[in-house]
């Protein structure tokens, strides 16, 4: 009996060993790349033709400072006009499109989670399942039915109504997040609160809202570092508004155009990563405490 | 009575002055958008004066037309089916593994919980374009330099095109599950867990038994949002290919983003509407039959209504007593 348990220990143990093995291997293949991509953005052309994959031989910082002068891309403004625009307002948009719609779409997340969750109403039951019937159900091929109505509307390449207009789909993992924050916050705050006089609005936002600040932090974190490397949606529906990630994009295909070489290229990623990599290394124990989902019953 | 109607109203009052708002948005761009990728699949549109005609089941016709001779729709419907099943029989035991032994604190695990998070630090955007260079550039001259030896172009030879695509599916796709399920392992008790170290139950039992049951709500959602993905995910395609993918990468969602992207009229778009209703009629179900079934054979649900019979065991006790 006691041999047969020290058999399942080791057994346990060797295929415990096994799992960290997979793990080294699989977290040594997510850095190889990084460290290559860090290493040869300090190379010069010939030394990185010459030795692609060593040390380099003389670290040559000035392929940062020439990427800014590279990094263009032409787009059509929004009165046809061609203009060319330069990383400085690129890296303007990039903040402007991944700060304000992420904060309009999870403000008013936030607000419908906590009704939905602590209040009684008609339809409470019918929005909740409605969201994850948003969530789950596929809907595939509406692109080109979104991009007529966008730009029947005017909201098509207008990013002032592009963040007004951010909160139409506010369902989603985040809501459901919310969602499980506030069913997990006691009533007796706000009914303490009630006894002393306040209204729904003051219980809504002096108790209920400060609670969830550090869950919001970690959405807001989150949905932050999605939209800084969204090159896509810039490149759907705010043509005319490039950010980094467009521009990068664009630029490692038209590299060699624009007299940039591979460590130039390299460079760049590592300059758009820098932001997104010290957000989350200043938030990274609220995320990692923070992130839970549940399951997709109310 | 008075009051009871006041309080009542006033609750009614600003319950909606918060949902107004996103309600008006969505039914504008949620409902309003999908009713009118409805209409349009009834429809055709003229290519110069843009008008929208009723031609009502044609479009249907000719997707079914399509589906029976168009090459490239029939390896993008493949191509999806493959990476989600290749992605999710990969990808998912070995999250739940790679979950696990982050959250038992084993050897190390601080540093790969890190280590697993760089593709959403650095983001699946700059970990594809890492990615993609380094197949391209790196890799190869790695070779060269240190073996002497050429070895393929896996993102340009089409024999491995695929193939790269579904491994860097694969190996991107662990950095969000780290966050979620070691957190929501957390959440079984204490207590369960250490009565079962007491008696002795290894690492394994107290996985299959204890853990994946009380964390399957967690796993049921991660598997329904990834099944309601199947075909309008683009993947990498077109981070790596832009709008000129090679046919053998294709899948549903890049086929209609090209489609849409790079026609200058609306022409396309009834044709492209009616394969996105087809594609949601075959989804929608499977999807809906999925969260049931987990749903209700969930280990979770079984451990539920064992603790609730247990807790009214214990009340009937002790009102006999």
């Amino acid at each position: 009996m006691k041999r047969n348990n020290i058999f399942k220990l080791r057994f346990e143990n060797m295929f415990f060993v096994l799992i960290m093995i997979i793990l080294i291997i699989y977290s040594l293949s997510l850095l190889l790349p990084i460290v290559w991509t860090v290493i040869s953005s300090f190379k010069g052309i010939i030394d990185y033709e010459v030795n692609p994959f060593g040390w380099p031989k003389k670290f040559i910082f000035s392929n940062y400072l020439e990427i800014p002068a590279m990094m263009e891309v032409n787009v059509k403004a929004t009165n046809g006009n061609v203009v060319r625009y330069g990383m400085l307002p690129m890296v303007l948009n990039s903040f402007i499109l991944a700060g304000l719609p992420p904060l309009v779409v999870l403000f008013f997340t936030t607000l419908v989670a906590y009704v939905v969750s602590k209040y009684n109403f008609a339809g409470k039951n019918f929005i909740f399942n409605l969201g994850i019937i948003v969530m789950i159900i596929p809907i595939v091929g509406n692109l080109p039915s979104a991009m007529m109505v966008a730009k029947t509307l005017g909201t098509y390449n207008n990013i002032f109504l592009q963040i007004i207009l951010a909160p139409s789909n506010i369902f989603g993992m985040n809501f459901l997040i919310m969602y499980g924050t506030f069913k997990s916050i006691p009533w007796e705050y706000a009914e303490s609160a009630q006894i002393d006089g306040a209204g729904d609005w003051t219980v809504m936002i002096r108790i209920m809202l400060p609670m969830v600040i550090p869950t919001f932090a970690v959405l807001f974190t989150l949905s932050f570092l999605g939209s800084w490397n969204d090159y896509l949606t810039p490149m759907i529906w705010l043509p005319s508004y490039p950010n980094l990630a467009y521009g990068l994009y664009y630029f490692q295909y038209n590299a060699s155009q624009l007299g940039a070489t591979m460590p130039h290229i390299l460079a760049g990623f590592i300059l758009v990563m820098i932001p997104t990599s010290i957000l989350f290394l200043l938030m990274q124990r609220l995320i990692m405490s923070k992130f839970t989902v549940g399951g997709l019953k109310g | 009575m008075k009051k009871v109607i006041k309080q009542t109203t006033k609750k009614y009052l600003f319950v909606w002055s918060v949902l107004i708002y996103p309600t008006i948005l969505f039914l504008i761009f949620y409902v309003g958008v999908n009713l009118n990728s409805f209409a349009l699949a009834f429809q055709k549109i003229d290519a110069v004066t843009s008008v929208r005609t009723w031609i009502w089941f044609d479009n249907f016709k000719l997707f079914f037309k399509m589906l029976a001779e168009d090459l490239q729709l029939q390896r993008s419907v493949i191509n999806s089916l493959k990476t989600y099943i290749l992605c999710f029989v990969i990808s998912f035991p070995l999250m739940i593994l790679f979950s696990f032994y982050v959250y038992k604190n084993f050897f190390l695990s601080k540093v790969f919980r890190l280590v697993l998070m760089v593709p959403a630090v650095v983001s699946s955007f700059i970990m594809g374009l890492l990615f993609q260079k380094f197949v391209q550039v790196g890799m190869p001259a790695f070779f060269l330099q240190y073996f002497d030896k050429e070895i393929p172009n896996f993102m340009r030879d089409s024999r491995y095109t695929f193939g790269t695509t579904i491994f860097y599916a694969i190996w991107i796709s662990f950095s969000s599950s780290i966050l979620l399920i070691p957190n929501a392992m957390k959440e079984v008790p204490e207590e369960v867990i250490e009565s079962a170290e007491l008696d002795g139950v290894g690492f394994f039992k107290e996985l299959w038994f204890m853990t994946i049951p009380l964390i399957s709500p967690t796993l049921t959602t991660l598997i329904v949002v990834g099944i309601s993905g199947i075909f309008s995910n683009v993947g990498p395609v077109h981070m790596f290919y832009m709008y000129s993918a090679y046919p053998e990468v294709y899948n549903v969602g890049y086929y209609i983003l090209v489609k849409t992207m790079t026609e200058s009229t609306y022409t396309l778009y009834p044709q492209l509407a009616t394969m996105g209703i087809m594609f949601t009629l075959v989804l929608a179900p499977v999807t809906i039959a999925v969260k049931v079934i987990l749903e209700k054979y969930s280990p979770f649900e079984e451990r539920k209504k064992k603790n609730n019979s247990k807790a009214v065991m214990r009340v009937r006790r002790n009102e006999a007593k």
